[in-house]
């Protein structure tokens, strides 16, 4: 599957080779080239350094068109909520996740009917369910 | 009307000051309580230490008999999180946002939020009018960013000046009334309005003769712009 990662934070270090491991195709963004540099050296990926991630142009670049899953993986929360709803309704990616740290947060927007990943113990397993769907 | 202004930078301090002067109630909500002591001084109790994007200080601020909210933080998203809390926890009726980046104006409005306000845009049109002085004043969009109202003074040396808006063919020449002018408009999307004429507002029909100086109002998208501006000041 193709999946598109915002942010290059401890999340996308786990993340990332567990979804490569199972055959998916990885393309992280992040505004900060050291940490996709880390990334790329550890994991066989594509990554995409982008300027500022709300810019829809950079959003092109990592092919957000034809992804089939979005993941917005910042420390930002409000930036992940933008960036996953542009992904789904701009991009129409079928599936989207969003972290979400603060709890208000989360219950809001899982009553919107996004995607909330609380980047709790059992992050992992919930952000592979995914791509089950 | 009651209106909750989230972020008291320079366009929420002076969107505050002008809704008390026109005998509006404000509330405005600021994340950073340096800047909230400072207004305190002036703008007295209007200003409330809080975060406008959390549930409980949206509610202490009064949001649930707002009749509108506006978001006018710096940052784009935490704007779209304000609009979208205030639509859906606390149904606002109407919700205004400032963007600086213009690509989230569809995304915002398809999220629900009422009106966006292109921070960024309006400044770069005044910029680029300021600098290239051969265009169109932009002076509002109309729900679509690409669709706008503008004005433009006819230049002296214009070969607009003297013909009818028929013969510009901006106007749209009755069939009837003039047989055999079969021909199709060049520009479908673009309307006059209204012409002032000596500080008179005339309304545009096919048989007005132009004049240089008159003040032209038209509606016009993007794509059909500059033919518009072409047509007006008589490059062609």
């Amino acid at each position: 599957m193709q999946v598109l990662i915002y942010g290059c934070t401890r999340l996308a270090d786990v993340l990332v080779p567990v979804l490569v491991h199972d055959g998916h195709h990885v393309t992280v963004m992040d505004p900060d080239s050291d940490r996709l540099a880390i990334i790329r050296r550890q994991t066989e990926t594509d990554s995409v350094w982008i300027a500022d991630p709300l810019m829809q142009d950079f959003l092109i670049e990592g092919r957000i068109d034809t992804a089939e899953a979005f993941y917005s993986l910042s420390e930002d929360d409000h930036k992940n909520v933008l960036l996953c709803q542009i992904a789904s309704a701009i991009y129409n990616v079928p599936r989207t996740m969003c972290l979400l740290s603060d709890p208000q947060l989360q219950d809001f927007y899982e009553t919107l009917g996004v995607q909330v990943l609380n980047g709790g113990h059992d992050f992992l397993s919930s952000a592979r369910e995914l791509l089950d769907r | 009307m009651f209106v909750v202004i989230v972020g008291c930078n320079s366009t929420g301090y002076h969107l505050a000051k002008l809704l008390l002067v026109a005998q509006h109630e404000v509330v405005v909500l600021e994340k950073s309580l340096a800047r909230c002591q400072r207004l305190w001084d002036e703008l007295g109790s209007v200003v409330i230490h809080g975060d406008g994007t959390d549930l409980v200080d949206l509610r202490r601020a009064g949001i649930t008999r707002a009749d509108t909210v506006v978001a006018v933080t710096d940052k784009d998203e935490t704007n779209l999180v304000i609009c979208q809390m205030a639509k859906h926890a606390f149904s606002v009726d109407r919700t205004v946002a400032t963007i600086k980046d213009t690509k989230n104006h569809t995304v915002f409005r398809i999220l629900g939020v009422d009106s966006v306000v292109n921070s960024g845009d309006l400044v770069l049109d005044i910029l680029e009018r300021t600098i290239v002085e051969s265009s169109f004043n932009h002076l509002s969009t109309l729900g679509d960013p690409n669709t706008f109202l503008v004005s433009l003074t006819i230049p002296d040396d214009a070969s607009a000046a003297g013909k009818t808006l028929g013969e510009l063919k901006i106007i749209r020449v009755d069939r009837n009334s003039a047989p055999g002018s079969e021909e199709q408009n060049p520009l479908s999307q673009s309307f006059p309005c209204v012409v002032v004429r000596g500080g008179k507002p005339l309304a545009p029909i096919a048989e007005m003769v132009l004049e240089a100086r008159d003040e032209l109002f038209a509606v016009t998208t993007s794509e059909e712009e500059s033919n518009l501006y072409d047509i007006l000041t008589g490059i062609w």
